[in-house]
C-alpha cells in the first residue's frame, strides 16, 4: 500500500484553482464520475460470460418491452454531477476534520471463525483515541464519537469518494491478494510414501 | 473450470459460495468427519461431503436444496444432542461456528428424548498447560486441533481415544502441550472446547474493538489483530497474511500482551542526588535532558533497542546528526567486514518467508528457527511435509520438530562444503531450489564476517535459477532491518570506543549489550522506552514511550517488508509516542526537527529510504555477486570454536525481551515446561 496522503492532494487542488477533477488524481479504475451500476452488489456466477448459451438467461426471461427498456438505458450511462466537497456544508467539526485520519481497509477474516462475509466490504474507520472504564457503571466511555464510526462500502471507489467529499484525510490499506489455492484431497491422508500421511487420528 | 481433483467445497468457494463446515480447514488435511458440508449432487442418491469429494465434469451441485438443508439440519441435531447449552458462560459465545451455524442451518427443536434420564454426555477436562483452557464436554470431535498439532506444530501429542459416545480428544496421559505454536488451536477450535486461559471470562467479542496491527516480538512481523476494551489490550489474534504468517502466530506474540500492563514507565523520571529515580513532569524532564545534551555538544551517542520503530529511529538519527554526532548504533551487532550493512542483501531474508516452503533443500547455519522465528519454522516444516524438502543444520543440535541432517557444530564445515570435501556439497549442488538461512546470532561472533562470506560462497556455487535467492539472514528483533536501512551502525562497539562520551541515549535498549563500567563515569544516560528493565535501571533520565500497541509506527521485517502498527490503546500515564518525544526534545535543545505530524515524519522516512513507507510490500535486495566479492576481500579468519545459541530449549523461548519478561503468562509457561520435563511422560 502506498501511503497516499489526501491532504497533499487536497493542497494540490487548492493550488490548481481548476475544478476538482478526481480522474486527474486517481487511476480511472478507482474513481470515475460515471456510476457503473453493475459494479454494485455483483453476485458471483450470474454473469452471462460463464455460461455458454446461445441466448443469455436474462434475455430469455425478459419480455420485448423490458429488453427495449434495458437497451435504452444501457446506452445512456447515469451521470452524476461533478464531485463536490461537502466539508463546507456538513456538520463535522473542523477540528476533527483537520486532526483525524480515516483508514480505508477490508476486514480480515476472523481467525476464530470460518465465515468470510465480513471480509467482502471496504470499511472506513478512524484512528483510535483514548477510552476508559466509566467508574460508576463500568461501561466503556470515550470523548470521541468519531472513532466509533465504521462505514461499509461495496467498492473501494465509493469509500475513497466518501472521504474526498467530506475532506477526510485518508489512506488505503489494500489487502494483499495472494492465491492460496492448494489442492487438498482426502486420499492424501493415506499416502503410503509421503510425509503428509496422517500419523494421528 | 477448476483443476482436476478440486473438492466441491473449494470449487464452490472459488465462485463465492460458502458451504458450512466444522472439521474442514484450508490449511489442514481433509478429515471429513463432521459431515456439516453435505451437499446434494444431482442424480446421486445420497448427499456427499463437499470437503472430501472431488468435483466431476457435468456435476450439478445444489448447495441450498431441500435435501442439502435437511442433511445439515440432521447433522446439527446430532451435534447438539451432546453439546451443552452453556453459551452464556462460554468464552466462544459470540464468535462460535457452532452457535452461528445452528442459527443458520439448525432446527429449532430436537427430536432426541433421553429415555434413560442420563443427561448429556460429560467429559472430564484436561490440563494441557497455562495457555489453553479445555472444556471437553463442548468438544464436537472435529479433530482440527489434532491435525494442527501433528501437521503444523509437529507435536503428535493430541489424539482421540474411544469411539462413539465415548470418544475423547486428549493427550492420552495428562501433559503440557509443549509447543511454541499451541495458541493456534484456540483459534482453530470451532466451538468453545479449547479457549484461551489468560483471556477467559474477561471480555465478549461484541464489546471488543479490533485493531489491525503488526507483531514485534520476533523479526517476522506477523500480522495480528489487537482486541481492546476500556483502553486495555484484551487479547491478540492472528490476521491472515499469506506472505508472512498465513493464519498462525507464536505463543509469545499471542500471550505476552499482559506484559504490556506491567513494569510500564508511566511518567518521566530523573535521578536525584540520592541516586534515586524520581517522577517529574515532562517539562522538567525535557528541560534537564536538553540542557545536558546542549552541554555535551557532539559527544553524544545512541543505542536503539529491538522494539524501536522507524519513525523514532529516523527522528533520533536526525537529531543526533544535527548535533554533530554520528554515533548511532543498534543493540545487535552485524559483521561490518566486506560490504557490511552497505548492501541490503547482506542482512535480509532475501528470498522471502513464503518461498521457504518451495525450497527443496534448506541449510540452517547457526540458528534455531523454532524459537527465533516460530512461524518461519512452521513454513520450513510445511515444505518438509508437502514438498519433501530436505533440511540440514550446522550449529547446536536442537529439536526443530522435523527430521534434519545435523552436519555439525563447527563453522569450518562451511569451508569443507565449499571446497567439495564434505559429502553435503553434492547434495547442495544437485538442489534446484536451495535456501541457506544464517542466524543473526551467529553473525554476532567475532568471525561473523567469515561465516557470512562462507555462506555467500556456498550460495554462489549452487545451481539455483536466477531470481531464486539462496542466501538469507534471519534477524532476531523487529527493529534491526529498519535501523540498518536508516543508517544505524550495528552493535554498540562505536559507543564503547568513544572516550569522551558525555550523553548516551538509549532508545529502548535493554539487552545489557554494555556494562555501565564500559562507558565514562560522568556519562549521562537517557532511557526512552516503555518498560522498566535494564535500560531504565542504569538511566539518569527516563522518558516514557509507547509500546507497539499504542502507536502508529513502521516496522520492517526480516525480509525487508515495511508494515505499520496502528494505535489500539493510548499509552499509559504520561507516556507518549516515541517520535513525538524526540521531536519535543529537539525543540528544547534548539535543534528543531522539521516535522510536526506523522505524515511529515513519513515524508522524511521516504526521503531516507522510499521502501519504508510502502506498507505491505517487501523491497528486494540484490548485488549478491558484489557482496560476495567484497566479503572475500575482507580476509577475516574463521574461529575453531563451535557455534552456540541462546535459545535451545522451549523454556528459553518465552522470555526474550522487555515485554515478554514482564509477562506473568510467559513466566507460567516456563514453569509449566520445567515441570513437564521433570515428569516421566
Amino acid at each position: 500500500m502506498a501511503y497516499i496522503s489526501s491532504r497533499k492532494l487536497f493542497l494540490q487542488f487548492l493550488r490548481s484553482k481548476s475544478k476538482f477533477s478526481v480522474q486527474k488524481l486517481f487511476k480511472s479504475d478507482e474513481t470515475t464520475n460515471e456510476i457503473d451500476c453493475s459494479k454494485y452488489r455483483q453476485e458471483p456466477c450470474t454473469s452471462d460470460k460463464d455460461l455458454v448459451l446461445p441466448i443469455s438467461i436474462k434475455e430469455a426471461t425478459s419480455s420485448p418491452d423490458e429488453l427495449e427498456h434495458a437497451r435504452k438505458w444501457r446506452s445512456k450511462p447515469i451521470l452524476t454531477p461533478q464531485e463536490e466537497i461537502l466539508s463546507e456544508t456538513n456538520d463535522i467539526p473542523k477540528e476533527l476534520q483537520l486532526t483525524r485520519t480515516a483508514r480505508i481497509f477490508k476486514l480480515s477474516k476472523n481467525s476464530m471463525q470460518s465465515g468470510t462475509n465480513n471480509t467482502r466490504f471496504w470499511r472506513v474507520m478512524f484512528d483510535t483515541e483514548e477510552r476508559w472504564e466509566n467508574p460508576l457503571m463500568g461501561w466503556t466511555s470515550n470523548g470521541d464519537a468519531i472513532s466509533n464510526v465504521q462505514l461499509h462500502f461495496y467498492t473501494l471507489g465509493d469509500a475513497i469518494r466518501y472521504c474526498q467529499r467530506n475532506s477526510w484525510d485518508y489512506y488505503v490499506d489494500r489487502p494483499r491478494d495472494v492465491n492460496l489455492y492448494k489442492l487438498r484431497s482426502y486420499n492424501q491422508n493415506f499416502a503410503w510414501n509421503r510425509r503428509y500421511r496422517a500419523s494421528t487420528k | 473450470m477448476v483443476e482436476p481433483g478440486t473438492t466441491v467445497l473449494q470449487a464452490a468457494a472459488l465462485v463465492g459460495v460458502e458451504i458450512p463446515r466444522f472439521c474442514y480447514h484450508e490449511r489442514l488435511a481433509v478429515a471429513g468427519n463432521c459431515r456439516m458440508c453435505l451437499v446434494e449432487v444431482e442424480k446421486s442418491p445420497k448427499p456427499v461431503a463437499a470437503c472430501a469429494m472431488p468435483v466431476m465434469k457435468g456435476w450439478r451441485v445444489k448447495t441450498n436444496s431441500p435435501l442439502t438443508r435437511k442433511a445439515r439440519e440432521g447433522v446439527m441435531e446430532f451435534l447438539l444432542v451432546n453439546h451443552p447449552l452453556d453459551c452464556p458462560i462460554c468464552d466462544q459465545g459470540g464468535e462460535c461456528d457452532l452457535q452461528d451455524q445452528s442459527m443458520a442451518f439448525g432446527s429449532d427443536r430436537s427430536r432426541f428424548t433421553d429415555i434413560d434420564f442420563e443427561g448429556k454426555r460429560a467429559v472430564e477436562d484436561k490440563d494441557i498447560g497455562p495457555l489453553i483452557k479445555t472444556i471437553m464436554t463442548r468438544c464436537i470431535h472435529c479433530t482440527r486441533c489434532i491435525r494442527f498439532a501433528s501437521e503444523v506444530a509437529g507435536i503428535d501429542d493430541l489424539g482421540t481415544t474411544g469411539r462413539g459416545t465415548d470418544m475423547q480428544i486428549g493427550t492420552y496421559v495428562e501433559k503440557f502441550f509443549m509447543s511454541e505454536l499451541s495458541g493456534n488451536v484456540i483459534d482453530l477450535c470451532p466451538v468453545g472446547a479449547l479457549t484461551s486461559k489468560p483471556y477467559s471470562f474477561t471480555a465478549r467479542p461484541w464489546e471488543i474493538r479490533k485493531i489491525d496491527s503488526i507483531d514485534v516480538l520476533d523479526a517476522l512481523g506477523s500480522n495480528i489483530v489487537v482486541s481492546t476494551r476500556t483502553n486495555e489490550v484484551m487479547r491478540i489474534l492472528p490476521r491472515v497474511n499469506e506472505e508472512i504468517n498465513e493464519e498462525w502466530i507464536s505463543d509469545k506474540s499471542r500471550f505476552s500482551y499482559d506484559g504490556l500492563k506491567r513494569q510500564r514507565l508511566v511518567t518521566p523520571m530523573l535521578r536525584n542526588s540520592a541516586c534515586e529515580l524520581k517522577p517529574v513532569d515532562w517539562e522538567a524532564a525535557l528541560l534537564t535532558v536538553a540542557k545536558v545534551i546542549k552541554n555535551a555538544g557532539s559527544s553524544i551517542g545512541a543505542i536503539a533497542g529491538g522494539f524501536a520503530d522507524a519513525e523514532a529511529l529516523v527522528a533520533l538519527k536526525d537529531l543526533l546528526n544535527k548535533l554533530g554526532s554520528e554515533a548511532l548504533c543498534t543493540e545487535y551487532t552485524f559483521p561490518m567486514d566486506g560490504s557490511g550493512t552497505d548492501l541490503r542483501s547482506n542482512y535480509l531474508l532475501n528470498n522471502g518467508i513464503a518461498k521457504v516452503e518451495e525450497a527443496d533443500l534448506v541449510l540452517l547455519i547457526g540458528t534455531n528457527p523454532r524459537f527465533e522465528a516460530p512461524i518461519l519454522n512452521a513454513r520450513i516444516r510445511k515444505g518438509y511435509i508437502h514438498n519433501e524438502s530436505e533440511i540440514a543444520l550446522i550449529g547446536p543440535k536442537v529439536d526443530l520438530r522435523y527430521e534434519y541432517d545435523h552436519i555439525g557444530t563447527d563453522p569450518q564445515i562451511l569451508q569443507d562444503i565449499a571446497s567439495g570435501k564434505h559429502p553435503f556439497a553434492q547434495q547442495l549442488q544437485k538442489a534446484k531450489k536451495p535456501i541457506i538461512i544464517v542466524g543473526s546470532e551467529t553473525l554476532e561472533r567475532p568471525d561473523g564476517g567469515a561465516i557470512l562470506a562462507a555462506a555467500q560462497t556456498l550460495a554462489s556455487k549452487t545451481a539455483a535459477a536466477p531470481g531464486w535467492k539462496v542466501i538469507n539472514v534471519l534477524q532476531k528483533v523487529a527493529s534491526q532491518v529498519a535501523a540498518l536501512d536508516i543508517g544505524y551502525a550495528p552493535g554498540a562497539s562505536k559507543i564503547r570506543e568513544m572516550k569522551n562520551l558525555k550523553v548516551l541515549f538509549l532508545l529502548g535498549a535493554d539487552e545489557k549489550v554494555f556494562e555501565k563500567t564500559e562507558i565514562p563515569k560522568d556519562c549521562f544516560i537517557i532511557y526512552q522506552g516503555h518498560h522498566g528493565d535494564y535500560g531504565a535501571c542504569i538511566a539518569d533520565a527516563v522518558l516514557p514511550g509507547a509500546a507497539y500497541t499504542e502507536k502508529q509506527a513502521t516496522y520492517v521485517n526480516t525480509e525487508g517488508r515495511a508494515q505499520q502498527t496502528l494505535v489500539a490503546v493510548s499509552p499509559p500515564g504520561q507516556a507518549r509516542e516515541d517520535w513525538k518525544i524526540i521531536r519535543a526534545l529537539s525543540e528544547f535543545i534548539g535543534a528543531k526537527l522539521p516535522y510536526d505530524t506523522l505524515d511529515e515524519v513519513r515524508d522524511r522516512l521516504e526521503d531516507v529510504a522510499p521502501h519504508l513507507t510502502r506498507y505491505g510490500y517487501s523491497e528486494d535486495a540484490n548485488y549478491f555477486k558484489q557482496a560476495l566479492e567484497l566479503s572475500k576481500k575482507s580476509g577475516v579468519k574463521m574461529d575453531k570454536t563451535s557455534l552456540s545459541l541462546n535459545q535451545l530449549e522451549l523454556e528459553d523461548f518465552f522470555m526474550t525481551d522487555t515485554i515478554s519478561r514482564a509477562s506473568p503468562t510467559m513466566a507460567k509457561c516456563i514453569q509449566a515446561v520445567k515441570k513437564q520435563k521433570e515428569s516421566k511422560y
